[in-house]
């Protein structure tokens, strides 16, 4: 058996396993994958829509809210989950030989999966709603693969840190707070002020969610600045890149860290 | 399919950092506090060996002695510090059997994570499946969650999933070789099986009779030093030696069990007699060994017992009391008393043991009053090719027909 194919192997079962045992024990089993999402938007319609009475782009405010929650569970899901994947197996690290970067890959994406199945819900949303997606709704592709290289990129910097520093598990906990508020998930970007404009588009995920609801929901009017890709692949490459760097130089270490 | 491990050194950190360590540690007064406690530790210091292809090596010492880091470096789990080694072959460990099991999962559903650690693909596990709970013996719990299996059972079917794979190195550690005497026994004969194979294995045991059976080579290790490189028989020499040198150091008091100030009887001196030497005396297992206690009554005492074990490490393999024998102590405080017990012949397996001294109140009591741990010594010598095995039994062996013509 080749080297690569032990990795895949390995992965599968990994991600089989986290799937099957997360909603056995449960009562509620796997409606949970559509229950949290779901109280999450309950509550951004009470706040943001109702209450703040947040923009929305034009678009009907849940419609709204619930592309972001989408997104933004896989990028909380894949960094939270992933941030304590290795620690969390400090047992098999520290007693088998075995390709340790399976264990944040793994969790990366078994919360792509649970991401896939709210993006069902969205799309039960959008019907109820009765809008059509935009036919540039294609280049979601690239938008997630890009999310995908910045989350990984995160993940392994953050999970190979965690089994050296604690601190860092609860770092990741408190930054995902901050970020989520940084980021237009539950408002629009046009709520920002002028002069903070500058600052608030530091963050790359600005101009992801921004063209993400361009792209499904036609929220730009057809204008699509796809340019603004740019920006967030370059910050995923540069979090990948030290991701890569950050993992191997320390992997030899874990099993006498964990 | 070898192993070379060329003047490896690992240092362990024995400090972990936390980022209030690092950020203290950049304070003057803080890192001078920090720099007083050892950091780090040579869990292996310039140990080099060689494994040759389809052979048995066996990593023996104390606990703490690096033979798991040892194992551990070998897999690749870690980096030596310094110094190389170079693995041949696809390669397994063994050790934490079972250890990625899930309990809410089902045993079929835990065989495929752990299988696929061991390095067994999908396909082979799907055609395995049956035999491996087959060879667990866990047909009907195939689709229970392991948190209802006992530890045992758990440990079954990890060690049935490793039976099953068929790696050109197998590294096995210690930890593994627990369970009943049945389960150890298919362990060993799947290990025998392995060997005949011509596997490459390395072994991490305390067992004695395990790596003299199985092993070409073993290497003995104390604080990461390599002590003894060769035969098993010689590198448990050598163990027994460090033991002994260890027990010698920490010896009086230590040695003293039970209650000696309410004992009746003083245990004055213990020689044995009919060795060669007077120290540490060595006898041929046909040759006869004679104790004798020498006793004083501390007060007025009758019917008082004394017992001798005859000790391997921590095994006892004889224990006795002269009350079995119709002799019972009775004396006036303050009298010497001598007692003797002679075994004819020996017949013990080449090694060194010790004599346990056992004082007892009365012949119905059970616990010693008094109890002197390795009050004396002595070593067994053995011809070469004796036979293997902790005891040796008195035999003797016979044509009765055929096979005798040239």
């Amino acid at each position: 058996m080749t080297s690569l194919s032990r990795f895949r192997d390995l992965l599968t079962q990994l991600i089989l396993r986290d799937l099957k045992s997360r909603y056995k024990q449960t009562f509620f089993g796997a409606l949970w994958v559509f229950g949290r999402p779901l109280v999450e938007l309950g509550v951004y319609v009470l706040v943001f829509g109702a209450f703040l009475r947040a923009p929305s782009d034009g678009l009907p405010y849940p419609l709204f809210a619930f592309s972001g929650v989408v997104l933004w569970s896989f990028i909380a899901g894949g960094i939270s989950r992933g941030a304590r994947s290795v620690q969390a197996e400090g047992g098999l690290v520290a007693h088998a030989p075995f390709p340790k970067a399976t264990l944040p890959i793994a969790a990366i994406i078994g919360a792509f999966i649970d991401s896939l199945l709210a993006a069902v819900m969205l799309i039960g949303l959008l019907v109820i709603e009765r809008v059509a997606p935009s036919p540039n709704a294609w280049l979601l592709l690239p938008i997630i693969a890009i999310l995908t290289i910045m989350v990984t990129g995160l993940v392994l910097i953050t999970s190979a840190l965690n089994v050296f520093y604690r601190d860092v598990g609860h770092l990741v906990d408190v930054a995902m707070r901050v970020w989520l508020l940084l980021t237009p998930v539950a408002y629009a970007q046009s709520v920002v002020p002028e002069r903070f404009q500058t600052f608030y588009n530091l963050n790359p995920l600005v101009a992801l969610f921004d063209l993400a609801r361009d792209a499904l929901l036609g929220t730009g009017g057809g204008a699509l600045h796809l340019s603004a890709m740019w920006y967030p692949l370059a910050m995923g490459l540069v979090f990948l890149g030290i991701g890569v760097l950050v993992f191997r130089a320390t992997e030899p270490y874990f099993a006498e860290s964990v | 399919m070898a192993i070379t491990v060329s003047g490896v050194w690992k240092r362990f950190r024995l400090r972990s950092e936390s980022l209030k360590e690092v950020v203290s540690g950049l304070l003057p007064r803080r890192r001078r506090r920090a720099a007083s406690r050892p950091k780090s530790l040579w869990a292996l210091s310039d140990v080099s060996f060689r494994v040759e292809p389809s052979s048995t090596f066996a990593l023996v010492g104390a606990n703490g002695s690096g033979k798991s880091t040892m194992l551990k470096l070998i897999a690749d789990m870690m980096k030596p510090t310094l110094g190389s080694i170079r693995v041949e072959g696809r390669l397994s460990l063994l050790s934490f059997l079972g250890g990625s099991f899930h309990g809410d999962l089902t045993g079929r559903e835990n065989v495929f994570l752990e299988g696929a650690l061991l390095g067994l693909s999908r396909q082979e596990l799907r055609a395995k499946l049956d035999a491996i709970f087959d060879f667990a013996g866990l047909e009907e719990f195939i689709d229970v969650p392991v948190k209802f299996y006992s530890s045992g059972m758990s440990l079954r079917l990890g060690f049935a999933i490793a039976a099953h794979i068929e790696p050109e190195v197998l590294l096995i550690d210690e930890a593994f070789a627990v369970g009943d005497t049945a389960f150890r026994d298919r362990c060993l004969g799947k290990m025998l099986a392995f060997k005949a194979a011509g596997t490459t294995m390395v072994l991490v045991s305390h067992e004695r009779y395990l790596v003299e059976q199985l092993c070409d080579t073993a290497l003995l290790l104390d604080h990461g030093r390599t002590i003894a490189l060769g035969r098993p028989d010689e590198a448990f020499a050598a163990y027994e030696r460090i033991n002994e040198a260890a027990e010698d150091e920490a010896e009086d008091d230590a040695d003293l069990d039970g209650e000696p100030q309410r004992s009746p009887l003083h245990i004055e001196r213990v020689e044995i007699s009919g060795g060669d030497g007077a120290d540490d005396p060595l006898f041929h297992p046909e040759s006869a060994l004679v104790a004798r206690v020498h006793l004083r009554a501390k007060r007025d005492v009758s019917g008082a017992s004394v017992g001798i074990q005859v000790a391997r490490e921590w095994h006892v393999l004889h224990g006795t009391r002269c009350n079995r024998q119709g002799i019972e102590i009775s004396a006036k405080a303050g009298d010497r008393v001598t007692i003797e017990l002679e075994y004819r012949p020996l017949a013990l397996a080449r090694g060194s043991y010790a004599l346990h001294v056992l004082v007892y109140e009365h012949r119905l009591a059970v616990e010693p009053v008094l109890a002197q741990k390795r009050a004396a010594r002595f070593r067994v010598t053995l011809p070469e090719a004796e036979g293997v095995g902790l005891v040796r039994l008195a035999h003797t062996w016979r044509l009765v027909n055929g096979g005798g013509a040239v």
